[in-house]
C-alpha cells in the first residue's frame, strides 16, 4: 500500500510538472521546411520570372490583353472575346503583380535597412539592388495603372495598411516618375561589371542597360501622360540619347529555358496545359497580309497591297483540303459567338500543329524594347520618317526577318503619319499585347480593330448567307480599362469606393486620368 | 480555475488517508429476467452504509463490502429495490424484473468513462456495433447517416473508398477543421483527408478517403456521439466539433473460449447518372461545298466519306438516322481490319456510356476469438475486406487485425491494452470532378453520344499506342481534349498504401475502492503511400507522383478517479489528469518534370528534367491538465464541472497557455416523490451546460519564412509567403450552451429527448483574405464569430410490443441548424473558400456559411427575368450581377428507423433526408452546353424538338419580359426591337437549342445550374433471422441477414438524374458538384455465427 501511495503521488506531481513545461516550445514550432533567411538576388528570379509567367499565360495573358488588343482570338469558347473576362483571372493577375512588387520592395527594404544591407550586398551594390528592383515595380505599376486606372501606390505593400488608398492616377504618375528619375541616379556606372552578382535573368547583372531600361520606360510613361503633363516627357528628352535604348542588344527580355519547370508561359499554355484555345485574328492577319476589311465599310488598310514579312512568323497558309481557304492567310474573325468559333477555328492557324517562334519553350518575352523607342521617337518628333523606318526594321529584326524582306518592305510601305507610325508600333507590339491596347486606347490606331457591333463574319447559316455580329457581353465598345478585382470591393472597400469616386463607375467603358478628354 | 484545481488535488491527496476496516470483496452480474441480457448501469449498495456501485456495461459489479454487511440492495431508476441477503457469499448475481432496462443504459463519455446516461447534463447518442457492421459499408461514417440527430453525414456511393463529410451541429470554424475528434478506445485517430485544392472545390483529382475510414466497422461494438462542447471539454481545443468515440468489442464477460465468424458480400450497381439524349450524335453540324448531310467529307483512297467532328468534344451533330453511313473514330487505323475504313450506321450506340460500369462485388470476412477468465480476457480478430469497385480497375484490399486484451495481476493492478494494425491496398480509385482522368465528367459533360463503349474498350493499337475517339482530324489521332475512357482507368490510374497502427497500453491502479489511478500511452500512427500516373501518350503530360505521408501521434495520459458516496444521498465522482500530445507529420516523394522518358515505367527518376522532390515536416505538443468533478443527489441532480488549461507549442510565448471550463446539470424529475410510480410519466429529466472550450492552431503560423521554388537553371528562386504569418495569434474560444428535456411515457413505450444548443465561436485563427495590395493576399488574424444554434428532436416509440411475437420500434431523429456568420475580420465582408468556372462559395458577414455566388439574371421589381430584345440577341437571358445564391448546408436533417423483431427475425427500414441545401452542378452547365443531357433535345411547346429550326417551330422560349438596363444599372421595359415601353411585354423569342444551351454558360449561370440537394432517401432495408440454437448444434447465434441501401431517392433535379448527396472529398469546401461519379444502389448477404 505504501508503494502504491508513493507511486501515486510521484505520478501526480510528473503529470502536473510535466504539462505546465513549455521549454521546448519554441524549438518545436521553428519551420523546418522553410529558410527565415533569403539572398536578395534570388527574389530578384523570382520577381523577373513570375511576371512574365503571369503576364503572358493563357489566362492574363491570353485570355485578357492578347484579346484587349485583338492579337490573338479564341478559337473555342469566345467570352472573353466578347469582354465578359473571368473574374478569377482578374484578381489573380492583380494579386500576383502586388505580391511581386511586395517581393521587390523586401529587396529594396533589405538593401536599405541598416542591419541586413551588409548580407544583402552579397547580391550586388545595395544601391543597384534598389535601382533595379524600382525599376521593375515601376513597370509593373505602369501596366497596372494603364489597366486599371487609379491603384493603391503610395500606401500599398504595407501589411499594417489593411486599406490602402486607391491613388489617382495622375499622382501614380508622378510617384513613378520621381521613383524612375531617383532610380537613375543611384546607379553607379564606374562601379566594376557585373554590376550585379545574383539573380538578374534580364541583362545578366549589366547596370548600364538596366540605366537604359530605367530611362526608356520613363519615356514610355512621359509620353502617355503628354497630354496631361507634358513636362514629364520634355524632361525626360532632355536626357542624352546615350541614356536610352540604343539597339535591339538594349531590349529587357527575359529568355525562358528549354526544360521544365522553365519553359515559357505560351509554350506551357498549348504544350503543357494542352490548351490548344487561341489562334491569331483576323484584324491582325487582315493587316499583315495587306487586305482592307470587306465587311466593314472605310475600315481601310493603311498597308493595303503590302505583304508584312512578319506574317510568315506569326501565322501560315492553310492548308485544309480542297476548302476555299486554301493557300491564304486566314485569321480567326474576333467577336464571334461559340457556336460559330468552334466550327471556323479549323480554318485557322493551329499552333499545336505549327507552332511559331513564340510558341518555343525558350522564346524571350519582351519587357521592353528598342523598337517602341523608334515609334516614340518618331511620334515625338513629328511623326519622323528615319525613326518610322528604324521601329519598323527593329521590330522585324527582332522577329528574324531577313535584311531584304525589311528593305523591300520599308520601301513599299507609305510614308510615317499619325496613322501608320501607330499601326506600325501596334504591330511591333505582338506579344507585348496590353501596350498595344494602351496605345489603341491613346490614339486610336489601327483602325481596323474590330468595334463591337460591326460585321465579324459572313458565312451560311442554314443554309443564308448571314453577317455574323461582334456581340458584346459587357461595357459598349473596346473596353477603355479593365474592371477592378471583384476581391477588392470586399477587401477594402474604402479604397475601392474612393477610387470610384475620384475615377468614376467601375466600369469596362470607364476612362481612365490619361484617356479622359 | 486555479482553485478548482487545488480542490481536486485535495481530495486525491487526502482521501489516500482513509483506510476502511476489514472488507470482503463481492462481484456479481445483474440480468434482466425478460432476456437475460446484463443491466448495466444499475446500482449495489450494501444496505445500511454509504458503500455501493453500479453494474458497468456488462452489468458485472464488485463491491468491496464490510464484514458485518448482511444484505445488498440492488435498485435500479423507475422500478423497485430488490435486497439480497449476502449469506457469506463472496460472487452474487441477481435476476432483476424489469422492462425498463433500455433506459438505464451506460454510456461511453469523454475520456473512456463508462456513465449512466441518466447522469449526464449534456445529449449524446449511440449506436450500437450490430447496425454498423451488417450494412456492408466500408466507411464506418456511412453506416451513421440519419441515425444521429445532429449528425450530418454525407458520402458519395459513387466514390469507392472515398471520403464521408461529417459535421456535428454545424460549421463553426471559418477556415478551420471542422470535423470531430474521433476516439477509438481512448485513442485520438486522425480524420484528415489528403487531396489537392482541386479535389476539394470538384476541379478533379483522387479522393483517397477520410482517415478515420480505417476503423474497422466489424470491430465496433458501439459508437457514442458527444455533440456538445461539455460533452467534449475535457479532450480540449480538437473536441470544438464534438467526439466521435468508438468503442471496439472486447473479450469481457466472456468465460472460456469463443469464436465468432463473420462473412459478408455486397453488390453495387449503378442507380442515378445523368440521363442523356439519345437523338442527336456528336460533334457540329456542317455546312457548305465539303459536307454531306451535316457531316464533314473527306475522300480517302477514291472513295467519299462522312465524318464526324470528332474534335468537337460535343454533341450538337447530325440527328441520327440508321440510313446515314459514317465512319466512326475506330475506322481509321489500318491494323483494326473489322473497322478500318468501314461505314457504320448513325445511331445511339448499342452499349452505352453506362455500358462502362461493371457490378461492384466487396466482401468482408472476419473472424474473432474471445477469451477469459478471473485473470483477464482478450478478443482478437482479424478482418479482410476486399472490393473490387465497379468502375474498370479499381480495387481496395483491407486487412485489419484487432486486439483487445485486459489481464488483472492483483486486486490492485490491472492492464490493458488495444492493438490495431491496417492496412489498406487501393488501385485505381476513380478520379472524380472535373478532372482529366475522370471519364465520368468526360460523358456527362464533353463528350459524343454516338460513341458505343464496347468499342471504345479498344483502346491500344498494337504498338500499345492510345487510341481515343476525340482525334484531332480524321488523319490525326492525337488527342485534343480527350482521353479514350478506357485509357484513362487502365493507364491512367493512382495507387495507395496505408498501414496503420493505433492502440494503446496502460495500467489502473485500484487504490482504494473509491480512487482509481489510471495510465496509457496512446499512439496512433500511419504511413500512406499515394502515387498518381499519366501514361506516355496521354492527352496531358505524362507524369508520375508520389506521397509518402507519415503521420505520428502519441498521448500521453494519466488520471485519478475517484468514485464514491459521501452520504447517502450524495455521490462524488472525481477526476485529475494530465496528458502531452507529441505530433508530427512527414510528407515527402516528389513528382515528375517535363514527362516521363519511357513508357510504362513509374519512377521519379524516369523523369525528362529532374524530377521535384518533396520534403514536408511537422511537429506540435500539447501539454494539458484536466479535471472534473460530479456530485450527486439520490440518483436525482447531478452536477457535473470540468476545466482543462493547455499549453501548445503552436502558439508564441504569452498567448500559449489557456484554460476553459464547463458546466453541466441534470435533474431527473420523476424521481421526485409525488412522480414516482406514476402511470403515465415513466422516466423525466432537463438537462442544462454551459461550456468553453479554447483552441490552438497549426504550427508555423507565428514566423515569416521564404518559399523555395524551383530553379531558374542555376538562379536559385525564392518569394515571400502569400499569407502573412503573426506573432501575436491567440488562442480561439468558443461558447456554448445546452438545455434539453427527456421524457418517457406509458412504461418507456413513447419517448422524447429535446435538445436546444447555442455555440458561439470567436476570435477564430483565420487566414482572412487580404487585399493584394498590401502585399499579401492573406494574413493570419484572431477574428469572426460564428454562432450555431438550433434544436434536435430525438422521438421514439414502440406500436407494437410482442404483439402476438412482434415488435416494432420506431424512432425518428430531426436536426434543426441555423448557422451564421455573424463576424468575419474587421471591414471584410466575405471570404471566398474557392471557386470554379464562375460559381464561387464564400463566407459571408450575416449568411449561412457556405454561400454559393454565382452570376444571376436580371431581374424587374415583380421578380420577372429581363430578356435581351432587339439585335440577333433577342429572347436571351440578360446577365445579371455576382450574387449570393443560397448556402450548400441544409436547414434541417431527419431520419426515421424502423425495427421490427419477430420470432428471430428482425428487420430494419430507414428512410433520412435532408432539407434547404443548395448545389452547384457542373454536370448540369456544361452537359447542356455540349449538347449531351436529355434536356438538351427535349420538345417544346409546339411538339418540336428544341433543336429543330427557330423558323420551323424549333427553338427554346425563356421565361421574362423584354427589357434593358440602363447607365444606371435600372431595369427599363423594351418590346421585342428594343424600343422603349411603359409596361412589360412577355417574351415571345424562341432562340436556337445551342444558344440556349451555351447561356447556361454565359448567362445567369448561377440560377441555371443551383439545385437544391434536397432529397427523401430510402436509406436502409435490411432483414436477420436468427436461426434457433436447437438447430444450429455446437454453432450458435447463427445470423444470417440481408440488406440494401440507396433504394430510393426523391428529389433528384430537374434535367440531371444526380443523386443530391454527393461528396468530392470531406472538408468545408462543398456545394460545386464538379463531375460527380454516379449513385450506387448496393444490396448485401452477410452472415454470422460464434462457437
Amino acid at each position: 500500500m505504501k508503494t502504491l501511495k508513493r507511486l501515486a503521488f510521484i505520478s501526480s506531481l510528473v503529470m502536473l510538472l510535466v504539462a505546465g513545461c513549455t521549454k521546448d516550445f519554441e524549438e518545436i514550432n521553428t519551420d523546418p521546411n522553410r529558410s527565415v533567411v533569403v539572398e536578395t538576388g534570388y527574389l530578384l528570379t523570382y520577381s523577373e520570372k513570375v511576371l512574365m509567367d503571369w503576364l503572358r499565360d493563357e489566362w492574363f495573358g491570353g485570355r485578357v490583353n492578347q484579346l484587349l488588343a485583338q492579337h490573338w482570338s479564341q478559337r473555342n469558347y469566345s467570352d472573353e472575346d466578347r469582354y465578359l473576362f473571368r473574374t478569377a483571372v482578374n484578381n489573380s493577375a492583380w494579386s500576383i503583380f502586388y505580391r511581386t512588387m511586395m517581393n521587390l520592395q523586401r529587396i529594396i527594404d533589405l538593401n536599405s535597412n541598416e542591419s541586413t544591407r551588409v548580407q544583402a550586398s552579397s547580391s550586388g551594390p545595395n544601391d543597384h539592388q534598389i535601382a533595379v528592383a524600382t525599376i521593375l515595380q515601376v513597370w509593373i505599376m505602369s501596366i497596372m495603372t494603364d489597366s486599371w486606372g487609379d491603384v493603391p501606390y503610395s500606401e500599398a505593400l504595407n501589411p499594417s495598411i489593411l486599406q490602402p488608398k486607391y491613388d489617382k492616377q495622375e499622382d501614380v504618375y508622378a510617384l513613378m516618375i520621381q521613383k524612375l528619375i531617383d532610380a537613375n541616379s543611384k546607379i553607379d556606372l564606374t562601379l566594376p561589371a557585373p554590376n550585379l552578382t545574383k539573380g538578374d535573368l534580364i541583362y545578366n547583372g549589366n547596370m548600364e542597360k538596366w540605366k537604359k531600361f530605367g530611362n526608356t520606360l520613363r519615356l514610355r510613361i512621359a509620353l502617355r501622360a503628354y497630354h496631361k503633363v507634358p513636362a514629364y516627357l520634355n524632361d525626360v528628352l532632355t536626357l542624352p540619347a546615350s541614356s536610352f535604348f540604343e539597339s535591339n542588344a538594349d531590349n529587357a527580355i527575359i529568355e525562358y529555358l528549354p526544360d521544365s519547370p522553365n519553359q515559357g508561359p505560351v509554350y506551357i499554355a498549348f504544350f503543357v496545359s494542352a490548351r490548344n484555345d487561341f489562334t491569331i485574328t483576323k484584324t491582325l492577319t487582315e493587316i499583315l497580309a495587306g487586305r482592307n476589311d470587306t465587311l466593314n465599310v472605310g475600315k481601310n488598310n493603311p498597308f493595303a497591297g503590302v505583304v508584312d514579312p512578319r506574317i510568315d512568323v506569326w501565322s501560315y497558309p492553310n492548308e485544309d483540303g480542297t476548302g476555299p481557304y486554301l493557300g491564304q492567310y486566314v485569321g480567326m474573325p474576333y467577336g464571334m459567338e461559340d457556336t460559330y468559333t468552334k466550327a471556323f477555328a479549323k480554318h485557322c492557324p493551329d499552333y499545336t500543329v505549327h507552332p511559331s517562334v513564340v510558341h518555343e519553350p525558350d522564346f524571350g518575352y519582351t519587357y521592353m524594347d528598342y523598337a517602341e523607342y523608334c515609334f516614340i521617337m518618331s511620334e515625338v518628333n513629328g511623326w519622323n520618317q528615319a525613326w518610322y523606318e528604324a521601329g519598323i526594321r527593329a521590330s522585324m529584326e527582332f522577329w528574324g526577318v531577313a535584311t531584304a524582306d525589311i528593305d523591300a518592305y520599308i520601301a513599299a510601305v507609305p510614308a510615317a503619319n499619325e496613322e501608320n507610325v501607330m499601326t506600325q508600333k501596334y504591330l511591333a507590339f505582338y506579344m507585348q499585347p496590353e501596350q498595344a491596347w494602351f496605345e489603341y486606347r491613346r490614339k486610336g490606331y489601327p483602325l481596323m480593330l474590330l468595334n463591337p457591333g460591326e460585321i465579324s463574319h459572313r458565312q451560311l447559316v442554314e443554309g443564308v448567307m448571314t453577317d455574323i455580329m461582334f456581340n458584346q457581353l459587357e461595357g459598349e465598345g473596346i473596353p477603355r480599362r479593365l474592371q477592378y478585382p471583384i476581391e477588392e470591393s470586399g477587401v477594402n472597400p474604402t479604397g475601392y469606393e474612393g477610387a470610384i469616386a475620384n475615377q468614376g463607375a467601375d466600369l469596362l467603358t470607364t476612362r481612365v486620368w490619361w484617356d479622359k478628354p | 480555475m486555479k482553485r478548482l484545481c487545488v480542490f481536486l488535488a485535495l481530495i486525491a491527496f487526502v482521501g489516500v488517508n482513509f483506510l476502511h476496516a476489514q472488507t470482503v470483496q463481492i462481484t456479481g452480474t445483474v440480468t434482466s429476467a425478460e432476456d437475460g441480457m446484463p443491466i448495466p448501469g444499475a446500482s449495489v449498495q450494501v444496505k445500511g452504509t454509504t458503500i455501493g456501485t453500479s453494474t458497468d456495461a456488462d452489468g458485472k459489479y464488485s463491491l468491496g463490502v464490510p464484514q458485518t454487511a448482511t444484505t445488498l440492495i440492488f435498485s435500479f431508476v423507475g422500478i423497485a429495490t430488490t435486497e439480497v441477503e449476502i449469506a457469506g457469499r463472496t460472487v452474487i448475481d441477481v435476476v432483476l424484473e424489469s422492462e425498463f432496462v433500455t433506459l438505464e443504459e451506460i454510456v461511453v463519455t469523454a475520456l473512456g468513462i463508462s456513465r449512466e446516461k441518466k447522469a449526464l447534463g449534456y445529449s449524446i447518442q449511440e449506436v450500437q456495433g450490430d447496425d454498423i457492421k451488417q450494412v456492408g459499408q466500408t466507411n464506418v461514417l456511412n453506416s451513421l447517416t440519419g441515425k444521429i440527430a445532429g449528425v450530418q453525414i454525407t458520402g458519395s456511393s459513387g466514390n469507392t473508398g472515398g471520403s464521408a463529410n461529417i459535421i456535428i451541429r454545424g460549421i463553426a470554424s471559418v477556415t478551420g477543421n471542422n470535423s470531430p475528434l474521433f476516439i477509438v478506445d481512448g485513442v485520438a485517430i486522425d480524420n484528415s483527408s489528403y487531396h489537392s485544392a482541386d479535389a476539394a472545390r470538384g476541379a478533379g483529382g483522387v479522393d483517397f478517403g477520410n482517415m478515420a475510414q480505417d476503423i474497422n466497422p466489424d470491430d465496433v461494438e458501439s459508437i457514442s456521439v458527444l455533440k456538445g462542447a461539455a460533452a467534449s471539454a475535457l479532450y480540449g481545443s480538437r473536441a470544438l466539433n464534438g467526439v466521435v468515440l468508438i468503442t471496439t468489442k472486447k473479450g469481457k464477460g466472456q468465460k472460456g473460449l469463443g469464436v465468432t465468424f463473420n462473412s459478408g458480400v455486397t453488390f453495387e450497381n449503378v442507380a442515378y447518372s445523368p440521363a442523356h439524349q439519345k437523338v442527336y450524335g456528336g460533334g457540329s453540324i456542317a455546312s457548305g461545298a465539303t459536307s454531306l448531310d451535316g457531316f464533314a467529307t473527306a475522300e480517302i483512297n477514291g472513295t467519299i466519306y462522312r465524318i464526324p467532328d470528332f474534335a468537337l468534344d460535343e454533341s450538337w451533330g447530325p440527328k441520327y438516322d440508321p440510313n446515314l453511313l459514317v465512319l466512326a473514330w475506330n475506322s481509321f487505323d489500318e491494323w483494326d481490319t473489322k473497322n478500318y475504313l468501314v461505314p457504320k450506321p448513325w445511331v445511339y450506340p448499342d452499349n452505352n456510356h453506362l455500358s462502362m460500369f461493371d457490378t461492384g462485388i466487396s466482401y468482408t470476412n472476419s473472424v474473432a476469438v474471445v477469451g477469459g477468465n478471473e485473470m483477464g480476457d482478450f478478443r482478437l480478430s482479424y478482418t479482410n475486406m476486399s472490393i473490387d469497385g465497379y468502375t474498370p480497375n479499381n480495387n481496395i484490399t483491407r486487412n485489419a487485425v484487432n486486439f483487445n486484451g485486459t489481464g488483472k495481476f492483483s486486486k490492485y493492478l490491472e492492464a490493458f491494452t488495444t492493438f490495431n494494425y491496417v492496412r489498406t491496398w487501393g488501385k485505381g480509385r476513380p478520379e472524380h470532378g472535373y478532372g482529366d482522368h475522370n471519364p465520368v465528367m468526360r460523358m456527362n459533360q464533353w463528350g459524343q453520344n454516338q460513341l458505343d463503349y464496347k468499342e471504345m474498350s479498344e483502346y491500344k493499337n498494337p504498338d500499345g499506342t492510345q487510341r481515343t475517339w476525340n482525334r484531332t482530324s480524321w488523319s490525326n489521332p492525337t488527342p485534343v481534349y480527350s482521353d479514350n475512357p478506357y485509357w484513362s482507368y487502365f493507364e491512367n490510374y493512382p495507387e495507395d498504401l496505408r498501414n496503420r497502427v493505433y492502440g494503446n497500453i496502460g495500467f489502473t491502479l485500484n487504490l482504494f475502492s473509491w480512487l482509481k489511478f489510471r495510465t496509457r500511452i496512446n499512439m496512433d500512427h500511419y504511413n500512406f503511400n499515394a502515387e498518381t500516373r499519366v501514361a506516355v501518350g496521354s492527352q496531358a503530360e505524362s507524369g508520375y507522383t508520389i506521397n509518402q505521408r507519415v503521420r505520428t501521434e502519441m498521448n500521453y495520459e494519466g488520471m485519478f478517479l475517484v468514485d464514491r458516496n459521501i452520504t447517502d444521498d450524495i455521490t462524488l465522482n472525481a477526476m485529475l489528469g494530465a496528458n502531452r500530445m507529441e505530433y508530427g507529420y512527414s510528407r515527402t516523394g516528389g513528382y515528375t518534370q517535363g514527362g516521363l522518358l519511357l513508357s510504362n515505367w513509374y519512377h521519379l527518376s524516369n523523369s525528362v528534367v529532374t524530377a521535384v522532390p518533396y520534403y514536408y515536416l511537422e511537429n506540435k505538443r500539447v501539454n494539458s491538465t484536466f479535471g472534473s468533478l460530479t456530485l450527486g443527489y439520490r440518483s436525482m441532480v447531478y452536477v457535473d464541472a470540468t476545466f482543462r488549461t493547455d499549453w501548445t507549442s503552436a502558439l508564441g510565448e504569452g498567448n500559449n497557455q489557456y484554460s476553459y471550463p464547463s458546466i453541466t446539470t441534470s435533474f431527473i424529475f420523476s424521481e421526485l416523490g409525488a412522480l414516482k410510480g406514476n402511470n403515465i410519466l415513466s422516466f423525466g429529466k432537463v438537462r442544462l451546460n454551459y461550456a468553453e472550450v479554447g483552441g490552438d492552431t497549426d504550427p508555423y503560423r507565428t514566423a515569416i519564412a521564404y518559399n523555395s521554388n524551383s530553379n531558374f537553371g542555376s538562379n536559385p528562386n525564392y518569394s515571400l509567403p502569400e499569407t502573412l504569418n503573426n506573432p501575436t495569434l491567440r488562442p480561439e474560444r468558443s461558447y456554448s450552451y445546452e438545455a434539453g428535456i427527456e421524457l418517457m411515457f406509458l412504461q418507456n413505450r413513447i419517448g422524447l429527448d429535446f435538445t436546444y444548443y447555442n455555440t458561439e465561436t470567436e476570435d477564430q485563427i483565420i487566414d482572412v483574405a487580404t487585399s493584394a495590395t498590401t502585399g499579401y493576399t492573406r494574413q493570419l488574424i484572431n477574428a469572426g464569430l460564428v454562432v450555431n444554434k438550433g434544436f434536435e428532436v430525438l422521438l421514439s416509440g414502440t406500436p407494437l410490443k410482442n404483439w402476438n411475437g412482434l415488435t416494432w420500434d420506431i424512432t425518428l431523429n430531426y436536426a434543426k441548424n441555423d448557422n451564421m456568420i455573424v463576424e468575419l475580420a474587421p471591414d471584410v465582408e466575405t471570404y471566398r473558400l474557392t471557386s470554379l468556372f464562375g460559381a464561387e462559395i464564400h463566407a459571408e458577414e450575416g449568411q449561412k456559411y457556405g454561400t454559393i455566388r454565382a452570376f444571376d439574371f436580371v431581374y424587374d421589381d415583380k421578380g420577372n427575368r429581363i430578356i435581351q430584345a432587339g439585335g440577333t440577341n433577342t429572347g436571351r437571358y440578360l446577365n445579371g450581377p455576382m450574387t449570393s445564391l443560397g448556402s450548400y448546408l441544409p436547414d434541417w436533417n431527419a431520419g426515421i428507423v424502423n425495427t421490427f423483431s419477430y420470432k428471430g427475425v428482425d428487420m430494419m427500414v430507414q428512410v433520412d433526408m435532408q432539407k434547404g441545401g443548395k448545389a452547384f452542378s457542373l454536370t448540369h452547365m456544361w452537359g447542356t452546353y455540349s449538347g449531351i443531357l436529355e434536356r438538351t433535345a427535349e420538345t417544346n411547346e409546339n411538339g418540336m424538338n428544341i433543336r429543330d429550326d427557330v423558323a420551323s417551330g424549333g427553338g427554346v422560349l425563356n421565361t421574362g419580359v423584354y427589357g434593358r438596363l440602363d447607365s444606371d444599372g435600372n431595369v427599363v421595359y423594351t418590346d421585342a426591337e428594343g424600343n422603349d415601353v411603359a409596361n412589360p411585354i412577355a417574351n415571345t423569342t424562341y432562340i436556337g437549342a445551342e444558344t440556349w444551351a451555351a447561356d447556361h454558360y454565359s448567362r445567369a449561370r448561377g440560377p441555371q445550374n443551383i439545385f437544391a440537394t434536397d432529397y427523401i432517401k430510402l436509406r436502409e432495408i435490411r432483414i436477420g433471422y436468427t436461426i434457433p440454437s436447437k438447430f444450429t448444434g455446437p454453432v450458435s447465434n447463427v445470423k444470417l441477414s440481408a440488406f440494401g441501401r440507396n433504394l430510393a431517392i426523391w428529389g433528384r433535379a430537374d434535367g440531371v438524374d444526380w443523386d443530391p448527396e454527393y461528396v468530392h472529398t470531406a472538408g468545408n469546401i462543398q456545394g460545386i458538384e464538379g463531375g460527380a461519379l454516379p449513385s450506387l444502389r448496393t444490396f448485401g448477404l452477410n452472415l454470422s455465427l460464434n462457437f
